[in-house]
């Protein structure tokens, strides 16, 4: 067959570009593209082969776009259904806008619900972080020494043996490092002034086991020698008034004697979650500084209050219960026959870094520690303070969604279904909770100085990524959580049900008046808490503690060399209080001041000393207490049994010791005057005389035994374990005037006669005995913002709720009103629909408050007497708020002109 | 509504539809505008400009007419809509407009056809 001109010879475009278009574009465009390329392909062909195919290619990369590519099937749908979530979107706005009270009703419950649980998650996330910052924090431990007496009492101290840490280096390799912490009151002076500061003394390799950085100075080696200070960058403002002050001069008193020590290095301030917030730093490569000789020498004896903590870097992947049986051999070589009185009764533990904090089963040292209750208890008042929230938002949706029956009606019969409605409905109740959670994040921010104050902390707000897609995905699921169930009811309206206007499933009625009940059951509580916490305090602060403390300042002394016999601490006591006496005879000669005494601890101070001693095999340990003579007079204390000091017999003032009834009772003794304490080796004393018990302590405590004398020596020498506390003498005296700030400047006048170079301070001993409560306080400014808030948000939830009433029942309350019923009936309508529920709320709360408040109580060995006082208050209270939102709901509502309503 | 104005290239486009009809498809509209306006569109343009007035409401199209040529291959045809001669309509009378005025005030200005 001849084949014609018309018969042109099909040639194929380039394989690649063929398929490549293919692959890449959406069946419904293909073949025109396709067409129209090839047509033009071979229109060039017949020029020039290699360009047509060239062109071809281009052409092919060119129809590359977005709207020509092939969608597959999951893709169409996440396409269509991403267009489907906008138009949902839109509309949810739309609705949005047109309600705009109950939208805003709404978004500011959630706001504030939201706002508080950000607050309190802050709080939560700095307490559960403490020093995991450190690289190295994993493998870092804290050691702890418990020592099994002879009478079962067990000692658990994180003061550690000095001697510890080099140990355990050298007789466990898995040991890599160990890091000294010690933290003392030191007197620090620079030029001509003297404070009292604290001061950190630390192991030279401090800042490499630990991540705290160095700003200045030698990174490696920030501590040149035993005689450098390094100091934290904001003590270095407060001392110099800059950071760049290396090689500055700083002297400090350690034991008795002033050393000049210069500045090597500069550090950065320790962030709020570490443990170790330290100030100034001195290291101990020269111990002898703050150590005797004795106390190196015997280093496994007597662990006293000036002991460092130990802390150990173990190598990777070494747990310490795979130590316990070297930590046991080199217990048993290296600790000294009498230290160890028997096999396994000295024990050596460890604490991981990262979980110091939080453990409440270990005393601290240094180390600061927080507590798990106090954050439980935080968790719990936020995660309340939300759902209260969210059921606000429910509950309220829930109604409104009465107005709503007829966009439903139509929505269906136009032909959405079910799941149609429900995304619908979810979509709105995700946009009001990231309206709210952005509102929550705002306020929270605003809040954020405040609650700082309430909760005595410093918080960080980190405005990170990761924040940002928490906060996020939380609001996602607050939306969809609050939005659940409202979306499920609406949708299920049956166009048939809206015909006939029967709305609700009884289920969904007990579901809403539950809701309510719930809010109204949290506000009841946290108001009686807060009632009670209240109370404790007020009860604290006012109860009577045996004795009289009203207008009494106190003024600590400082060494002025040593003086007498006895241990160090005596001799500088004995030096301090020759500065006591000076001081003394100076201020007296002021009528105003009147009723001085002077003692080694004062009330208000939370270290009391504490000695103890063996007899028979049993031990004995008691709070001391060195005074002089005027002591018990000036505070009023009262004497049971036998005589209190006179201060002209030498009798007294050498072996005169004074016991407390607690102390009596201890130790055991029918008849004590004119006997001693039972233990064989004290110097010579005879108890003279019983006091009353009084609260020295604060009243977390019960009243502990107390030994009172003027002379220490005597009880010392029979004594084997001692903390003192701090022990330096205060001078007491009462101001007679009628403003206590009137004797500052005459005390400063005298005090700077005396002591030109020291620094005065002065405490009021009222103040500091409320420096005992300072968590309580925290609690109940918490408790109290809690209450706030819960209440504030369950009369939003109340005003929504009675609004949409209101709507709902126009006519009804319009006819009642031209029958001429007043507002007091239109009241009772109104409120009569939470009638039942506060009542509910109020019978529920009662024994959750009371089991609470039980609990929390229990931490008290003084407490108030809790009545039914405070549930009866906090019923009436609630009943009070929410009769007024009601009554203010309904005398709007009476307003309204009845004609108005019934033209409709 | 935005986006209302007709952008030159689009009033080629349109234009040349136009003229095209019942013909007009992506390469016939590309060569038409080549010869006609002296303008080098690829055919991704072309198709571009097409599918958008289209979606503007200016133009309809239907599949026609696959030849051998084609591979086989049907064409998208596009036809001017009333909504698509109005667009045109008001465009020539404002041209006009600013044509007579110009030639009102200017003499010197000489136009074509």
């Amino acid at each position: 067959m001849e084949k014609g001109n018309n018969k042109k010879k099909l040639v194929d475009p380039p394989r690649f570009g063929l398929r490549l278009l293919r692959f890449y574009c959406r069946e419904d465009r293909i073949d025109e593209i396709l067409g129209d390329l090839l047509e033009l392909f071979e229109r060039s062909f017949e020029q020039s082969p290699s360009i047509a195919r060239v062109v071809f290619m281009l052409n092919v990369f060119r129809f590359m776009k977005w709207s020509n590519l092939k969608m597959s099937k999951s893709s169409m749908k996440i396409f269509s259904n991403f267009s489907l979530y906008v138009k949902n979107f839109n509309i949810a706005r739309r609705v949005l806008w047109r309600n705009k009270i109950n939208t805003t009703l709404n978004v500011i419950s959630i706001a504030i619900g939201f706002a508080g649980f950000l607050l309190i998650g802050l709080v939560i996330d700095k307490e559960t972080s403490y020093d995991k910052f450190h690289s190295k924090s994993a493998r870092i431990y804290r050691t702890w020494v418990k020592e099994v007496k002879t009478d079962g009492k067990s000692e658990l101290k994180t003061e550690t043996p000095l001697p510890l840490g080099t140990t355990l280096k050298n007789y466990i390799p898995e040991v890599e490092e160990f890091i000294l912490y010690q933290q003392r009151p030191t007197l620090v002076t620079k030029g001509a002034k003297t404070i009292k500061d604290e001061v950190n003394v630390v192991s030279s390799n401090f800042f490499s086991v630990l991540d705290f950085k160095i700003v200045k100075g030698n990174a490696q080696k920030p501590f040149a020698n035993g005689y450098s200070i390094v100091l934290s960058e904001s003590y270095a403002i407060k001392y110099f008034g800059g950071s760049d002050v290396i090689g500055e001069l700083l002297t400090l008193e350690i034991k008795g004697e002033n050393h000049d020590f210069v500045v090597s290095a500069i550090a950065k301030d320790p962030p709020h979650n570490s443990g170790f917030q330290y100030s100034m730093l001195l290291s101990y490569d020269n111990e002898s500084l703050f150590y005797s000789k004795k106390m190196l020498k015997y280093g496994w004896y007597n662990i006293y209050f000036s002991n460092p903590e130990t802390y150990v870097l173990l190598g990777k992947n070494v747990t310490p219960e795979a130590l316990t049986d070297k930590i046991q051999s080199m217990v048993r070589t290296v600790v000294p026959k009498d230290v160890q009185t028997e096999l396994d009764s000295y024990n050596i533990g460890f604490q991981n870094l990262e979980s110091i904090h939080l453990d409440g089963s270990l005393p601290s040292a240094y180390y600061v520690l927080g507590s798990t209750k106090y954050l439980y208890i935080l968790g719990t008042i936020g995660l309340l303070i939300l759902v209260v929230a969210c059921l606000n938002y429910v509950s309220l949706s829930i109604a409104q969604s009465l107005k709503r029956y007829k966009e439903v009606g139509i929505r269906k019969v136009v032909g959405a279904n079910q799941r149609d409605l429900v995304r619908l409905y979810l979509t709105e109740s995700i946009v009001i909770s990231l309206l709210s959670t952005l509102l929550g994040v705002v306020f929270a921010i605003m809040c954020l100085p405040m609650f700082e104050q309430i909760i005595d902390s410093n918080l960080v707000f980190d405005a990170t990524i990761g924040n940002a897609l928490r906060i996020i995905g939380l609001a996602f699921l607050i939306g969809i959580a609050s939005g659940v169930y409202p979306a499920f009811i609406l949708s299920k309206f049956s166009v048939s049900g809206i015909l006939r206007q029967s709305f609700f499933s009884s289920d969904t009625r007990w579901f809403q008046k539950g809701m309510i009940v719930f809010q109204f059951v949290s506000a009841t509580l946290f108001i009686s808490s807060t009632v009670i916490i209240r109370k404790q305090i007020n009860f604290l602060q006012t109860a009577d503690l045996g004795y009289k403390y009203d207008a009494m300042i106190s003024v600590p002394l400082f060494t002025n060399g040593e003086e007498g016999s006895g241990p160090g601490f005596v001799r500088e006591f004995n030096g301090a209080l020759k500065s006591a006496m000076l001081l003394k005879t100076a201020l007296s000669k002021h009528t105003r001041f009147d009723d001085f005494a002077i003692g080694s601890h004062i009330f208000g101070s939370h270290d009391w000393a504490e000695l103890s001693f063996k007899k028979n095999g049993k031990q004995y340990s008691f709070n001391f207490l060195i005074v002089d003579p005027f002591f018990l007079d000036a505070f009023n204390i009262t004497m049971t049994r036998g005589e209190g000091f006179d201060s002209d017999s030498d009798f007294h003032k050498n072996q005169g010791v004074i016991l407390n009834e607690a102390a009596v009772d201890y130790f055991g003794l029918n008849d004590p005057i004119g006997k001693k304490l039972p233990g064989t080796d004290f110097g010579e004393h005879r108890i003279i005389g019983v006091v009353k018990d009084f609260n020295f302590k604060s009243l977390h405590e019960s009243i502990a035994p107390l030994v009172i004398t003027q002379n220490p020596n005597a009880i010392l020498n029979g004594i084997e374990e001692i903390s003192i506390g701090d022990y330096l003498p205060k001078l007491t005296f009462r101001y007679k005037g009628s403003v206590l700030s009137d004797m500052s400047p005459i005390l400063q006048e005298e005090w700077q006669k005396l002591f030109p170079s020291f620094d005065m301070s002065f405490d009021i001993i009222e103040q500091q005995l409320l420096s005992h409560y300072h968590s309580e306080q925290r609690m109940s400014r918490i408790t109290s913002i809690a209450t706030l808030l819960s209440i504030v948000i369950a009369s939003l939830g109340v005003i929504g709720l009675t609004l949409l009433f209101v709507n709902q029942r126009e006519r009804e309350i319009g006819i009642r009103r031209v029958l001429g019923a007043s507002y007091r009936v239109v009241f009772g309508l109104l409120f009569q629909n939470f009638r039942l529920q506060l009542a509910l709320a109020f019978i529920i709360s009662i024994p959750m408050a009371w089991y609470f408040v039980q609990n929390w109580l229990s931490n008290y060995a003084q407490k108030v007497n809790v009545g039914p006082l405070p549930y009866i208050l906090s019923g009436l209270l609630i009943t009070g708020v929410i009769g007024v939102v009601v009554g203010i709901q309904s005398i709007r509502a009476s307003r309204i002109n009845p004609v108005k309503l019934l033209r409709d | 509504m935005k986006g209302n104005h007709l952008g030159e290239l689009e009033e080629l486009i349109l234009l040349a539809v136009l003229a095209l009809e019942p013909n007009a498809y992506g390469v016939a509209v590309m060569d038409e505008i080549k010869m006609e306006a002296g303008r080098s569109l690829t055919i991704s343009a072309t198709h571009t400009v097409l599918r958008r007035m289209e979606d503007k409401g200016y133009l309809t199209s239907e599949m026609g007419g696959g030849t051998k040529t084609r591979g086989g291959r049907k064409k998208r045809l596009y036809k001017l809509v009333a909504l698509g001669q109005k667009k045109i309509e008001e465009l020539r009378e404002i041209r006009l407009k600013f044509y007579n005025r110009a030639e009102a005030l200017n003499h010197s200005l000489i136009g074509k056809g």
